[in-house]
């Protein structure tokens, strides 16, 4: 144990120094890992512990983004204060959802997502006296006391924050009593009836704190692209990412998030560097493609594969 | 005092009716056994009777209390742990969070370390294997780690549903020899089995199940004797 402690120390003492030799390009690679990491941690808690695949995540983020950037622009709240708000609105979405699509087993809930953020998407494209319908928001505002920094390498500890404590979370969550009916539900729901997991009000808990957790991460997106539209945040390719990341990396574990994103945003951001302009939607189908593979060649993810390996040895 | 009352039941999956009219009750300390071939509809009585499905109509009596629509959790909470056909174990998590699991309930998690105790002396191999993931051990002891796991429910009632099936004939004896302890500690149990010459053997009473009626109950010792069961069941 000791081992492993000191192992994570080193990494976090790399992971505070190192960006500060970096430019800012390769910052904003880093910062957008982090974020997505995150995001993709935050999505874990229902879809890889609860094994309840949510492929509209994207409108806890846009809730998120833009709750805290209303509140921000309206009446001067600063995201400090305003990114809880983000969480609550995200979380009482997750539970409507939650509560619409979560009493049926099967597909019902990985639909009922992706129509929700559809639902979302055009709530803010309605709502334009409100929201700015399709121009979107702009974050004119700056200044640390409104969480917009002037250096990547300061959004970099931020984001950084925000993985930390969510692998914390995480950590602590699949010990817990709640956590580990989450992963007993996915393994077998008449079993877990069976020992008096009440199997429909713990999926809809679950999925309310994983839209908490992505709403706050929609904040920081907010905060660090400085502007927000409906279908720059809502959008299905979002959803479909955060589930890549978290899928590739390892699904149900504290580390999924991090090493999915290690891998997936770089190759990403390279491709559609150089596919860009050319195919609409590219990065679609490169998502799903690797989707595809690593569920059929390496269930459990990389951290899965990892795992297993420890276990043959242990 | 009778501890389950199931009345007139009928129940099936859809259009499909399996059940009809099936009436059963269980006192306290009694070992009931389920019999019936494949099909008969023994598991889907179980299934009902623990909530896991709706019953088209009828009615299931809880140590006098009506719960027929109650779901499926609650029951524990009340004292009724089913042993799934199968075993359905996480398999995924090792023997001891299995365990743990099945104190899910507020009730028996307060008696935690007690029930821990008790089912490690009820299958030590358990307490040899508890950091073991469930998926890697053998047929018997999944089967013993899933009756293991119902008992942490601290349950007044146990059905379980073919526990012999897939296993040893001697496992088979040894189960049931634990199955006899554990209604000396005061667990009456609702036994479904295919395996009728066991069953009977440790049974008060049984019910034979065909085609979703009962045809036949009665003390197990006069059941082994009667020419029919013989014939059907114990191929005599």
């Amino acid at each position: 144990m000791p081992k492993r402690m000191s192992l994570a120390l080193i990494l976090l003492i790399l992971a505070m120094i190192l960006p500060i030799f970096l430019d800012e390009f390769l910052l904003t690679i880093l910062v957008q890992m982090l974020m997505w990491a995150y995001l993709a941690m935050a999505w874990d808690v229902i879809g890889g512990y609860g094994g309840q695949f949510s492929l509209g995540h994207a409108a806890f983020m846009g809730l998120g983004a833009y709750t805290s950037t209303l509140l921000l622009e309206n009446f001067g709240i600063t995201p400090w204060l305003g990114i809880w708000l983000s969480g609550l609105v995200a979380a009482i979405a997750g539970a409507l959802v939650g509560f619409a699509s979560l009493r049926l087993r099967g597909p019902f809930f990985a639909l009922g997502t992706i129509a929700f953020a559809e639902l979302v998407q055009l709530l803010l494209l309605y709502l334009k006296d409100v929201t700015g319908g399709p121009l979107g928001i702009m974050i004119n505002k700056t200044g640390v006391e409104y969480m917009v920094f002037e250096s990547q390498l300061h959004y970099y500890y931020l984001a950084l924050a925000f993985v930390i404590c969510g692998m914390l979370f995480l950590r602590y969550f699949e010990r817990s009593k709640f956590g580990m009916a989450l992963v007993a539900l996915r393994e077998d729901e008449d079993a877990a009836e069976s020992i008096g997991i009440d199997v429909y009000r713990a999926k809809v808990l679950g999925a309310v704190i994983s839209a908490f957790l992505t709403g706050l991460g929609g904040t920081f997106y907010a905060q660090w692209i400085h502007y927000i539209r409906p279908d720059t945040v809502v959008r299905l390719d979002f959803s479909v990412q955060i589930v890549a990341i978290d899928v590739v990396g390892g699904a149900g574990s504290p580390y999924g998030g991090i090493i999915g994103a290690m891998i997936l945003v770089p190759l990403s951001l390279y491709l559609n560097a150089i596919f860009g302009g050319m195919i609409a939607g590219l990065s679609t189908v490169f998502y799903g493609i690797i989707l595809l593979v690593v569920v059929v060649a390496l269930p459990g993810g990389i951290f899965g594969m990892i795992r297993r390996g420890f276990l043959v040895k242990g | 005092m009778r501890i389950l009352e199931v009345n007139d039941l009928d129940a099936g999956y859809e259009d499909l009716q399996v059940l009809w009219e099936v009436n059963m009750r269980v006192e306290r300390g009694e070992i009931v056994s389920l019999l019936g071939s494949n099909g008969a509809g023994k598991t889907t009585t179980l299934r009902v009777i623990a909530g896991l499905i709706r019953p088209f109509r009828g009615k299931i009596v809880l140590k006098g209390r009506e719960i027929t629509g109650l779901p499926s959790h609650q029951r524990v909470a009340l004292g009724l742990s089913l042993v799934p056909e199968g075993r359905q174990l996480f398999p995924m998590m090792t023997v001891m969070e299995n365990l743990e699991m099945g104190a899910y309930t507020p009730r028996a998690r307060e008696k935690l370390e007690d029930s821990l105790e008790w089912v490690f002396s009820l299958f030590p191999i358990l307490r040899e294997r508890r950091n073991q993931l469930a998926g890697t051990m053998s047929g018997g002891e999944q089967q013993m780690l899933s009756i293991g796991r119902a008992l942490m429910s601290r349950p007044e009632l146990l059905a379980l549903d073919e526990p012999s099936m897939g296993l040893a004939p001697k496992l088979v004896i040894e189960i049931f020899r634990t199955l006899e302890r554990m209604r000396k500690d005061g667990v009456t149990i609702l036994l479904a089995e295919q395996n009728v010459k066991a069953a009977l053997d440790i049974s008060d009473r049984a019910y034979v199940l065909e085609t979703g009626r009962i045809v036949i109950e009665g003390a197990s010792s006069e059941l082994a004797l009667r020419d029919d069961v013989r014939r059907a069941y114990l191929g005599m």
